[in-house]
């Protein structure tokens, strides 16, 4: 009896968590995920994978400004990922992939340390399982786009059609 | 007080330094994030008044001086560019000139309940527009509002908005609005004003795939014209989303150009770009758009343009990046130009071929990086003419 009333309310839980509309996190708590990722499962509860993707990359950015050493971000970066893409259903897991691909290359915080970059990409390989090189991939190609679309391309990427002077 | 805000000055440098990571990551502080850079390029330039008799070569130094910042936050991101740079030759030293500007984007939001993305850039600039691809609004690249990409001294402002949101799990929409103003120095090239309205719809066929249609409306003035021209474009396609090899976004459809003193055009209108991640170390891209756009040299004529490019990059070692690119731009003036003795027909093709190789220090705050061009221009009012340039920079970036 017991052990059916557990799963009743798990399979509430469950449904829960699926239908409850997404609550933007605030600065606190992101802050806090910052400092204890295990908090991250609960911020993403709703969330769209576009929602999940900012608030990895907000966290992400307050974690690259605390000063850590190399080792120790590298940790925590990789904690984040871990339990976020555990978070969310393995079907929605390749687009959230794809939006903190997106999410990151759009922010100068994230972009402009390529070791970030790296081992959020190296965590999503880890975290994602028999799929994680894949989505490691996804978020690498989303990551390259996004970056060229808001810092320009001319340093990673050179073949835009470039002018010519035969107006004269 | 003055001892009060030399303090908190003093504790503001405190709280920089102690975010600040090692040079080449950037200066965090808090949400923000700071990072100065300065690019330093030598050309030799086989061709610079790119006349194809009594060519005049010579060697000149870039040189730039920025900052970029940024602002990121949950569903919020800012970034801002300020820059300023100069050119001197070595002999032809009436050709140096000076550059500057600034680029500040802001997006705030998600598509789930609403997103708004504004830019806003003032660059003013000479020879090719290095910061351009920066300033690109509502996936409109700049270079389609000149008539060439022309390449005298210039001041360009852009100002873009645009919103976007889920109107359905499998539909998105998003609308902007662009404006383009191109002010050049010489005064027998005519200002350009660019207004530019879009909408774009995306319906969910796949995991990987939406189909686009996409709606453009646009007006073009250059100052002498009786009226403006405005052009319509409607095109249907597709688009990849959360691929991992294969990018690909593009749209086929139609134009309708109308000039004030000229027949309406109707005319095909394509707009693809493309990326293949072949393996881990190599990457093709490619691309093609095409469009009318109103003359800056001509009072009443247009010219409608084709550009196609294509480009390769090759991780040859963690540090070195080989790249190569091709681009080709036709522009069919609408209207025969007037030559001595008469008029006649104007078409102006170019081609673009490059090489370059990338070198990453060891010291992750510098890049070291050398670069062959070739171009060959060719019109039929004028002689054909190329031109070669060697490159060899660094950029420095905090």
């Amino acid at each position: 009896m017991k052990k059916t009333l557990l799963g009743i309310v798990g399979m509430m839980m469950t449904a829960i968590s699926v239908f409850a509309d997404f609550t933007p996190p605030t600065a606190e708590q992101l802050t806090a995920a910052a400092n204890n990722p295990t908090a991250m499962a609960a911020l993403l509860v709703g969330a769209s994978s576009e929602q999940a993707a900012q608030v990895i990359k907000a966290v992400v950015v307050q974690i690259s400004a605390m000063g850590l050493s190399a080792s120790a971000q590298a940790a925590s970066i990789g904690s984040v990922i871990t339990v976020s893409f555990s978070a969310v259903p393995a079907g929605a897991a390749p687009m959230l992939a794809a939006n903190l691909g997106t999410a990151c290359g759009s922010s100068l915080a994230i972009s402009a340390n390529p070791v970030v970059v790296s081992s959020i990409q190296s965590s999503i390989a880890t975290a994602g399982g028999s799929g994680g090189a894949t989505m490691a991939q996804t978020f690498g190609t989303s990551y390259t786009e996004a970056k060229a679309a808001s810092q320009g391309a001319k340093d990673s990427a050179p073949p835009v059609a470039k002018g010519y002077d035969g107006q004269q | 007080m003055m001892k009060r805000a030399i303090v908190t000055a003093m504790m503001g440098v405190a709280m920089i330094s102690v975010a600040s990571a090692e040079p080449g990551n950037g200066i965090h502080a808090g949400l923000w994030t700071f990072s100065p850079y300065a690019n330093l390029r030598g050309t030799y330039d086989s061709n610079v008044d790119k006349t194809a008799a009594n060519k005049l070569d010579d060697f000149f130094l870039d040189s730039e001086a920025g900052l970029k910042m940024g602002y990121s936050a949950y569903a919020i991101d800012f970034s801002g560019l300020g820059f300023l740079g100069n050119r001197n030759y070595s002999d032809l030293t009436d050709k140096d000139f000076s550059s500057g500007g600034e680029i500040l984007k802001f997006k705030q939001g998600t598509h789930d309940t609403f997103v708004i993305e504004a830019d806003q850039t003032f660059r003013r600039v000479e020879d090719i527009d290095l910061h351009g691809s920066e300033a690109a609004v509502l996936g409109v690249s700049p270079d389609s509002v000149l008539d060439s990409s022309a390449t005298s001294r210039r001041d360009i402002n852009n100002v873009g908005i645009s919103v976007g949101r889920n109107l359905t799990d499998k539909m998105v929409l998003d609308v902007g609005y662009r404006f383009d103003d191109v002010n050049y120095d010489d005064p027998t090239i005519f200002d350009i004003q660019n207004h530019i309205g879009q909408a774009e719809g995306a319906y969910r066929l796949t995991d990987k795939t939406d189909s686009l249609l996409t709606l453009q409306g646009g007006m073009q003035d250059n100052g002498v014209i009786s009226d403006p021209a405005s052009y319509y474009i409607g095109r249907v396609g597709m688009k990849t989303r959360g691929t991992d090899k294969v990018m690909f976004k593009g749209g086929v459809g139609v134009q309708f150009y109308e000039r004030p003193s000229a027949d309406d055009i109707t005319s095909f209108n394509y707009d693809l770009s493309a990326s293949w991640i072949a393996t881990d170390k190599i990457t093709f891209q490619a691309g093609g758009r095409n469009g009318t756009v109103l003359s800056s040299l001509y009072a009443d004529n247009g010219s409608a343009y084709n550009t196609v490019w294509a480009g390769a990059f090759y991780e040859f070692l963690p540090t070195i990046i080989l790249s190569g690119n091709a681009s080709f731009r036709q522009d069919d003036y609408l209207d025969p130009v007037a030559v001595s003795g008469g008029t006649k027909d104007r078409t102006d093709k170019g081609t673009g071929l490059g090489v370059r190789v990338d070198y990453m220090t060891p010291a992750k705050f510098m890049k070291i990086y050398t670069e062959a061009q070739y171009a060959n221009v060719e019109s039929t009012v004028s002689p054909t003419y190329d031109e070669t340039r060697i490159i060899l920079g660094v950029n420095l970036q905090y």
